[in-house]
């Protein structure tokens, strides 16, 4: 029986860069323990993978340690060690202390695992110098009896393709007498890497596709990727007639062959190219394979052949229009994502007399529709109001009812971005799209996309044919909305003075904003009427762009100095700096730490990686994890004290959700639980959590995060003192959605 | 009961642990020095780039020798290897009269390092089959043996394509650290 309140720890948590380092002396011991070294080995990988930096003596360090682990000619060590050499990348000046280990490992190794391994550290690791002495042991290796060594030999060319291709190109023939195995892996292997030298040679990439033609294998991965070649260099490389009409003929064969994907391959190469170079007859029936393929009845076939013909479409339209009746059924798919793919390209290839029908039919499935597949439904109507412009009226409505429907920030704003292209394109929409977007701010739960859609009308609004019944909207905003939307809506208000039958109306209502309790919204207001009364509306440029004054804010925020435009005016545009590696973490489940509420939620749905809150050299150091439920989100705080002289008790997770968009649920009971952390040691670590329930409808923010919690200070082991503190972290990035 | 007859036996008369650092600069027969005591032949050898690392067997004891590269570029990297040393091996080429200048700078910096404070050394002039070579007395008065002060050394004349000389220093390696302990 397991005791229910046996305080768990997390095997992977108590994992840390300093312990790890220090565990790494083993290494040097005179002998060399298998049980001591290997766990070491795989921490230290952990680590690696976790995104944990070592900074350039640490990894120097382990490198030379690691380096002599060669003494030990236990297999599992050694299998460990050159994943380990791989994953150290050790810098120019020490890689070639493992040469000469490594090509004693390819040239005089028996065994043949070593010699693959060894061959792929070298693929990763090895610099320009170094490559051309090991040159002779990777040539030699490719024509090797062994498979494995053969395989790994032309990997690792692959992989040196990208950096050297000069010296790969070298082993041509090596590489072409592998042509001929009669292993599966080596003849795929072999193709692989001769396209790739050949790649950037028309002539010779003509003459390998015509060898490999010919050749007539049967290998059907390598017939699936011969004919993923041909479909990625037909239109770069001039092919002459005699060969294009051998590839032709090649296509047209492999649709008769019966495994699907070779099939597939082969009428999607048809399908990309063939308008330009080849007569219809073959494209179309590169189509109707497509269209049996609808027919099937495994699920990714069907999607294989709707999503190809989706992507098709519009440019095979005249091919496509006669089969419409071949994708109505799929529309009743109960799988959704073929549905949406075929209703998608329905839409496509819908012509100005059935598209109402179809909008009609749509609109019924439309609840049962993810976000992810309206956005790609969205894109074909942007295509669509494009194509029929005396259509607009039904496909805007259609758009406009998404956008007020039910949505994710992201299918919103998705939207709104659509509108505005097709607004640019398509100018006599305006005034419809104009009234989409008032009865958008009307009822938004985005504050960022209101504030957009209210910019947007005041921006554009004026120049409808009657900007009064915008005004309506606007004006509402002052009775209903928050303050940032108060603010947005007085600048857009003041752009409508430009009209000038509504200038003095215009004036009324500003002049009742100057009553407003927001600051913002008084100081707009007093703006525009400032302007309204000299009668010159402000310029609506700026003389430096956005980008460059949000930099110098930061740079003046940073240095303390003050902002001016003359500053932003000298910083350059530069590209965003790189902020390192993000951690590629996914953290394992069941460590709630005995608390049985917790244990009761099973396994999440998913987790997200774990973000740092603090700074890396922080006293206290929390990350965070946040864990999906179905009808919750678990957020995990993992907090580690460095301090040797403190330990913490009752650590609290105050997340101050007042005034967010999560603030909802304080309201509702139940809504926020928080679980503290009984004891955090000194040096030592420990988990908190907080637990959220999911209301209706998606929402997400930054809130404001505190620790709360007793510090116990120490002197030698006494304690000595003992009080509250708190400690602010980063604001917690929180999604729910439901 | 049984694995502790065998440690007792293991102390008495069985294989002690040694960790042996063997360097010096390029050329001087390092590598061929090891493989002619792990394979008794002499075989072809390349400029190592590394290390070599063997395990060799003798009265005993298992010598775990390293031979590290003797290049300029990767003599700073020596260091890397102090480690748990018990004793160095510096092999000379007795018959490049113009680098033993090098050859005593090298072994005089490496000398100086703390973590080897406790290490005893054995130098080789090796080489000793050609003409022109220096004879032993000639290196140790160069090499500036004798102002070595508080460590136990010895210099022992050999020819690692023969093997002569190879095992007299071993031999005093093997007295040195046993007596020692």
């Amino acid at each position: 029986m397991k005791e229910g309140h046996e305080v768990k720890t997390d095997p992977l948590a108590q994992i840390e860069k300093a312990r790890v380092l220090q565990d790494s002396r083993c290494f040097d011991a005179s002998s060399i323990d298998p049980k001591e070294v290997i766990p070491v080995m795989s921490k230290i990988l952990y680590l690696i993978n976790q995104g944990e930096e070592l900074s350039q003596n640490e990894s120097t360090e382990i490198f030379f340690r690691a380096s002599k682990l060669y003494q030990s000619q236990h297999p599992h060590i050694r299998k460990m060690l050159y994943l380990l050499l791989k994953e150290l990348s050790p810098k120019e000046g020490e890689v070639f202390m493992i040469t000469s280990s490594l090509s004693r490992d390819v040239s005089t190794s028996d065994n043949p695992y070593y010699r693959a391994s060894a061959l792929r550290v070298m693929a990763r690791i090895l610099d320009p110098s170094l490559l051309i002495q090991m040159e002779r042991f990777i040539k030699n290796s490719i024509v090797d009896n062994n498979d494995t060594v053969s395989s790994a030999a032309m990997i690792a060319g692959l992989k040196l393709c990208k950096s050297h291709p000069e010296v790969v190109r070298r082993w041509v023939t090596e590489v072409q007498e592998k042509l001929s195995s009669k292993n599966l892996n080596i003849h795929y292997h072999a193709m692989l890497l001769l396209f790739e030298m050949k790649k950037n040679d028309p002539l010779a990439l003509s003459k390998f596709f015509e060898f490999m033609i010919s050749s007539g294998f049967k290998n059907p991965l390598a017939q699936v990727q011969l004919l993923r070649f041909i479909r990625y260099s037909i239109k770069t490389i001039p092919f002459d007639k005699p060969a294009l009409a051998s590839i032709e003929k090649y296509l047209c064969d492999s649709l008769k062959r019966n495994q699907d994907m070779i099939v597939f391959e082969a009428s999607k190469t048809l399908a990309e190219y063939a308008l330009q170079l080849w007569e219809n007859k073959n494209v179309s029936s590169g189509f109707s394979v497509l269209q049996l393929f609808l027919a099937s009845g495994k699920n990714t076939t069907k999607f294989a052949g709707i999503k190809t013909i989706n992507q098709y479409a519009i440019k095979c339209q005249n091919l496509l229009v006669g089969s419409l009746v071949d994708y109505e059924p799929l529309i009743t798919e109960s799988n959704r994502s073929l549905a949406t793919l075929a209703i998608s390209t329905l839409l496509k290839l819908s012509t100005e007399k059935n598209v109402d029908r179809l909008i009609t039919q749509i609109t019924q499935f439309m609840t049962e529709i993810t976000d992810d597949f309206k956005i790609e439904l969205i894109e074909s109507l942007k295509i669509l109001c494009l194509r029929m412009p005396r259509k607009i009226k039904t496909l805007l409505t259609f758009v406009g009812d998404i956008l007020k429907g039910e949505g994710g920030f992201q299918l919103k704003s998705v939207v709104l971005d659509t509108l505005l292209q097709i607004l640019q394109d398509l100018p006599s929409s305006h005034d419809l799209i104009m009234l989409i977007l008032a009865e958008f701010i009307e009822d938004c739960h985005y504050e960022i996309l209101q504030c957009k859609a209210i910019h947007l009308i005041g921006e554009l609004g004026p120049q409808s044919e009657d900007p009064s019944q915008l005004i309506r909207f606007i004006y509402n905003r002052f009775i209903l909305d928050k303050g940032q939307s108060r603010a947005a809506a007085v600048t857009a208000l003041g752009k409508f003075a430009k009209v000038p039958e509504l200038a003095q109306n215009v004036k009324v209502l500003l002049n009742r904003c100057l009553e407003d309790k927001d600051d913002e919204v008084r100081e707009r207001a007093r703006f525009y009427l400032d302007y309204l009364e000299k009668d010159e509306f402000p310029k609506t440029t700026l003389p430096v762009s956005i980008a460059q004054i949000e930099k110098a804010v930061k740079k003046c925020r940073d240095t303390g100095r003050t902002f001016t435009l003359e500053l932003a005016r000298h910083i350059q545009e530069e590209p965003e700096e790189y902020k390192g590696p993000s951690l590629p973490e996914k953290t394992q489940t069941n460590l709630y730490q005995g608390i049985a509420e917790l244990e009761k939620l099973g396994k999440p749905l998913s987790s997200t990686n774990s973000v740092i809150l603090t700074e890396k050299t922080a006293e206290y150091i929390v990350t965070m994890v946040a864990h999906n439920y179905p009808s919750c989100l678990l957020l995990q705080f993992s907090i580690s004290n460095t301090l040797h002289n403190q330990a913490l008790e009752d650590v609290v997770v105050n997340l101050h959700l007042e005034s967010t968009l999560l603030e909802p649920l304080l309201s509702v009971d139940g809504g926020i639980e928080i679980y503290p952390c009984p004891r955090v040691d000194r040096e030592g670590t420990g988990t908190a959590y907080a637990l959220l329930r999911k209301l209706e409808g998606s929402r997400k923010g930054r809130v404001p995060t505190t620790l709360k919690f007793n510090v116990l200070e120490y002197e030698g082991d006494e304690v000595v003192a003992r009080f509250e503190d708190e400690y602010q972290i980063e604001s917690t990035q929180i999604e729910l959605v439901s | 009961m049984g694995l502790a007859f065998s440690r007792i036996w293991q102390r008495l008369f069985g294989s002690k642990e040694m960790r042996i650092l063997m360097v010096g600069l390029d050329a001087a027969g390092k590598t061929t020095i090891l493989y002619k005591l792990k394979l008794g032949e002499v075989v072809t050898t390349i400029p190592t780039i590394g290390f070599n690392v063997e395990r060799v067997e003798y009265r005993n004891i298992s010598f775990t020798v390293w031979d590290v590269g003797g290049q300029d570029k990767i003599r700073p990297l020596w260091r890397y290897y102090y480690e748990n040393i018990q004793g160095v091996i510096f092999v000379v080429d007795s018959n490049d009269r113009d680098r033993v200048e090098d050859a005593r700078e090298e072994l005089h910096r490496m000398l100086n390092e703390d973590q080897l404070r406790d290490v005893v050394v054995l130098v080789f002039a090796n080489k000793q089959d050609l003409p022109n070579a220096m004879t032993a007395a000639e290196i140790t008065d160069k090499l500036g043996l004798h102002s070595i002060r508080g460590r136990n050394w010895f210099i022992q004349s050999t020819c690692a394509t023969s093997g002569d000389g190879l095992y007299e220093g071993l031999d005093w390696l093997s007295r040195t650290l046993t007596g020692k302990k």
